[in-house]
């Protein structure tokens, strides 16, 4: 270890805080900041020194030394051609593999250790004989029908990341923390094997997914053409080699991580599917700050007898948010409301293609007096005035925006994605008795989404229930002041912990 | 994550990688073709001499010669592979312009080190003033023929090479004839220079027409004796390793000194040349077979891995050209080894023929044995070239250099009969050597060509 500073908490952190603004480094910032006591330090992962690192934040004082590295940054490859990988290291190398391909991380412990003993010079690995043999046997020369040199070249684009960080100094700490699985878990795996303290991990998306999601429909990776042309959805040889490789860095972190984190039970259930001990995952969803929302909407508000009508929609005109089921509902609901207003709040140029198809089905379905595109605004100068926020996306964690109707007390109509069922109807039995603050309807389903919105906003007494559920709900279950609480206890009782083996 | 084995598209994309290839071939091509038509051309001078015209006279000439045109390749040879590979790379870039720039430079470094040199070399030689300026004048020519040569390799045109030494070499013989009565010795060795500068003014003619006019000076060129260092050392080495054996016979306690220090060896050096004149079909076979044969196959080899086939489909691939490269080494064994056998068996006629002693004749009979060594021996490095195994080549060329050093003193102190074997062991030595890298280079071809792939 590079110094013998002692931190409280290592965050490991890829993409993320402080050098990229974005829902996890917001939450992260939030975490820091809520608790001054502890110093926190962190290793950065970054894609390369190419891009500038700048500060995103305004870091507290307790966030410390942080350390930045490059994935893809050029590496230095000392020649000496004294320094051969052994024969006995090199069967262990080739049995660490055939074990990893039957998910079992046994002698992980082992190769982590034999890598910062430099008994893998890189220079062995990326340009050695003994390291070639054992590619072309993975290949499997003689029945392998894929392309070689894209094997070849899909072996180096995966290993070299992962061999430059296995050499890696870690800050000492009493507790380490991942915030994804990856190159930051493997960090975490590192960090865990080498001190033995224990290792903490929170996922807010699930990694894995999510690679394998931007791997499917990846330009680079190369696929065979008839393969392109086929319709169903087979992943090509060299998406499923860059999938393996991240699946297998998520069950390595899931099984060294002494506790796992995620904000609900859709996430919990992948992380299962993805090979997580299901007994180590708990629920911790998000807060927020209850300051900015409540009394939006004044308590008593009185809903009989309203007649003009105000619905929100927030989020960025993009395809994921499926803002045509959106609008299309609407359709609906305009035929039965006459005094009726939309608006659309969300920045409209991060795909400006759909933009123009969602503002020509707003022509086509006569709308144009109905719904306004606001583009970016400050939403809580629109919240008093909203009768309903609608939300329609196809994908979603636990949106912030669901959240924030809870808390300034407006119903919400949203598709049942992420956690946004137990957000309107509660998680726990506790708070499934508060009742409803808003209806869950299905994915893309205009019809279903359009008649809920009629229904909170044609019976007053309903809307009055839902709104005191949400402003409720929020109060007790997502503020963040106990969300800052709860990780704070967490992080007490694993630095107090014994030293792992 | 782009860029994805550029380098090995960049070995295929253009032909002018390929063209950087048989320019390394071209370059070997030169350090034997042009030197056998002196050696024949020496030939035709000493078997008609004038009456009056002194043994010792036809001995000096006969050494100049033989030392202008070994230290000229030798002292061209580290610029020799530098330049085509620095050549090769431009054109590759699609930067012809650069030729005459590049050309200019080298002929300002060869013109002056090796004026410094040649005139440092004959100074303390017993010749007349005039002969000296000659001679020094034959170095320069000669080493600037070599130059062109690389020059125009890029143009391929062996056609008005072999044109110009046809009418250059007929030039240097009648203009030794012509000038000797004029003015003696001097006449006759300015009559041969004459014809010489008649070769390097036609191929600085055909290079001229060839490319167009640009700067003079070329800094950038130097980067390469940096870069590709190997190559400096192998041109001159290799070159060395050559001639090393005849010059330390000049040495030897039997040689003899034509003039102070003018020295030759009587005995070693006649069997030992017109030996070498047996290689030229070898020559002739590998050019063409590698030109087109082997060419096939390895463009194929690399088009299969670049188009994405699987690995054993490239195997494939590398079977074939293993079993050609092993088809047209049986090819050159027979063709040369027929030609070796029976210049043997003729060796006695021959040695009549040409005016050699009857003692010479076992040493001629080794030396026939030891230019197929050779010529082999240059096939091999050539191979090691076309896979760009620079180290390979440079350790061959040790190996060979080291081996005819220790060798040949070997068999100076052993005595006259063993003359001939040191140089021809040294051969059979190095050609084993790379022989052995060869075959394992190309066992391991894949492991060599992807493993040295840059990392980005």
């Amino acid at each position: 270890m590079s110094s013998d500073k002692e931190y409280d908490v290592c965050l490991l952190l890829e993409g993320t805080y402080p050098f990229v603004a974005g829902g996890v480094s917001s939450w992260i910032h939030n975490l820091i900041k809520g608790m001054p006591e502890l110093t926190f330090t962190a290793v950065c992962i970054l894609a390369s020194s190419k891009e500038k690192a700048e500060y995103r934040y305004d870091v507290p004082d307790n966030f410390v030394d942080p350390k930045i590295v490059y994935l893809h940054d050029p590496v230095e490859i000392s020649k000496n051609p004294f320094k051969k990988i052994s024969g006995k290291n090199m069967e262990q190398l080739r049995r660490f593999h055939y074990r990893m391909d039957r998910n079992d991380i046994s002698m992980m412990r082992g190769m982590v250790e034999l890598f910062r003993d430099d008994k893998f010079p890189l220079s062995e690995l990326f340009h050695g004989k003994k390291a070639w043999d054992l590619l072309v046997e993975r290949y499997k020369a003689d029945t392998n029908d894929e392309s070689f040199i894209d094997y070849f070249w899909t072996y180096r684009f995966t290993h070299l990341p992962i061999f430059k960080m296995l050499p890696i100094d870690l800050p000492k700490a009493k507790v380490y923390h991942t915030i994804s699985t990856g190159y930051a878990g493997l960090l975490g795996v590192i960090a865990r094997v080498m001190t033995g303290r224990p290792l903490l991990l929170t996922e807010h998306g699930i990694y894995v997914k999510e690679r394998k999601i931007e791997i499917s429909q990846a330009e680079w990776v190369y696929r065979k053409e008839d393969d392109r042309l086929r319709v169903d959805s087979k992943l090509g040889a060299f998406q499923t080699f860059w999938i393996r490789m991240f699946e297998q860095l998520g069950r390595l972190c899931y099984d060294y991580s002494s506790a796992i984190y995620t904000l609900y039970e859709g996430n919990r259930q992948l992380e299962i599917q993805e090979g997580a001990d299901p007994d180590k995952i708990r629920i911790i969803p998000n807060g927020i700050s209850l300051d900015n929302f409540l009394g939006l909407k004044a308590e008593d508000h009185d809903y009989q007898g309203q007649t003009e009508f105000a619905v929100g929609f927030v989020g960025r005109v993009v395809p994921i948010k499926d803002v045509k089921t959106f609008l299309r509902a609407i359709k609906i609901v305009s035929i039965k409301i006459e005094k009726l207003k939309v608006y659309i709040m969300g920045p409209t140029e991060e795909d400006e293609e759909y933009y123009e198809e969602c503002v020509n089905l707003v022509r086509l379905l006569h709308l144009e007096e109905v719904v306004e595109f606001t583009g970016k605004v400050r939403v809580t100068d629109y919240l008093p005035g909203l009768d309903v926020i609608v939300l329609t996306s196809i994908s979603e964690a636990q949106p912030l925006v669901i959240m924030e109707a809870n808390c300034a007390g407006i119903p919400a109509v949203a598709s049942d994605v992420g956690s946004c069922r137990e957000l309107l109807e509660g998680r726990t039995v506790a708070d499934q008795a508060l009742g409803p603050s808003g209806i869950v309807t299905k994915v893309a389903d205009p019809v279903s989404t359009g008649e809920a919105i009629l229904k909170i906003l044609t019976s007053p007494i309903l809307r009055s229930k839902m709104s005191k559920a949400g402003i409720e709900r929020v109060k007790t279950f997502y503020k963040e002041s106990d969300l800052n609480e709860t990780y704070l206890n967490i992080y007490k009782d694993y630095m107090a912990m014994d030293d792992l083996e | 994550m782009a860029g994805i084995g550029f380098e090995l598209r960049k070995l295929l994309r253009g032909d002018s990688f390929l063209s950087d290839m048989s320019a390394y071939l071209y370059a070997a091509m030169v350090s034997s073709g042009p030197w056998l038509m002196s050696v024949l051309c020496l030939a035709v001078l000493g078997l008609y001499s004038y009456s009056g015209f002194s043994p010792k006279d036809q001995d000096i000439f006969r050494t100049t010669i033989v030392y202008v045109y070994a230290f000229t390749l030798i002292y061209v040879g580290y610029i020799q592979l530098v330049v085509t590979r620095y050549l090769a790379d431009r054109f590759y870039m699609g930067d012809e312009k650069i030729t005459l720039t590049a050309f200019s430079t080298s002929a300002a470094i060869v013109l002056l080190a090796g004026g410094i040199i040649s005139v440092g070399g004959i100074w303390f030689f017993e010749l007349t003033f005039n002969y000296k300026i000659i001679a020094v004048v034959l170095f320069l020519i000669v080493a600037m023929i070599w130059l062109t040569m690389i020059f125009l390799s890029a143009v391929k045109d062996f056609r008005s090479i072999v044109q110009a030494f046809a009418v250059g070499t007929s030039c240097s013989v009648g203009g030794a004839f012509l000038l000797y009565p004029l003015a003696g010795l001097e006449g006759y060795l300015l009559g041969y220079t004459l014809g010489q500068a008649v070769i390097f003014f036609w191929l600085l003619a055909r290079l001229l027409a060839e490319f167009p006019p640009g700067r003079v000076w070329d800094p950038e060129m130097f980067s390469y004796f940096i870069k590709y260092w190997e190559l400096a050392l192998i041109g001159m080495f290799f070159n060395l390793a050559i001639w090393v054996d005849k010059i330390m016979f000049w040495f030897a306690p039997d040689s003899r000194m034509v003039v102070p220090y003018l020295r030759t060896h009587d005995m070693y050096e006649g069997p030992i040349f017109f030996a070498y004149l047996t290689i030229v079909p070898t020559l002739a076979i590998f050019l063409v077979k590698i030109e087109t044969k082997f060419y096939e196959h390895y463009h194929d080899y690399f088009a299969k891995i670049i188009s994405k086939q699987n690995l054993s489909s490239v195997l494939k691939e590398k079977q074939g050209m293993i079993s050609m490269l092993k088809e047209s080494l049986r090819e050159i064994l027979i063709v040369q080894g027929s030609l070796t056998m029976l210049c043997i068996f003729m060796a006695p006629e021959f040695v009549d023929m040409v005016g050699l002693s009857p003692l010479q004749q076992p040493l001629l009979q080794i030396a026939l044995v030891g230019s197929l060594m050779q010529v082999m021996l240059s096939v091999a490095v050539i191979i090691l070239f076309y896979f760009d195994l620079r180290k390979e080549v440079l350790a061959v060329t040790l190996v060979f250099l080291l081996s005819n050093v220790g060798l040949t003193w070997l068999t100076m102190q052993l005595g006259f009969s063993f003359y001939g074997y040191g140089y021809c062991y040294s051969c059979f030595i190095s050609l084993m050597f790379a022989y052995y890298l060869v075959s394992k280079s190309v066992r391991d071809l894949e492991y060599i060509t992807f493993s040295s792939q840059p990392l980005f």
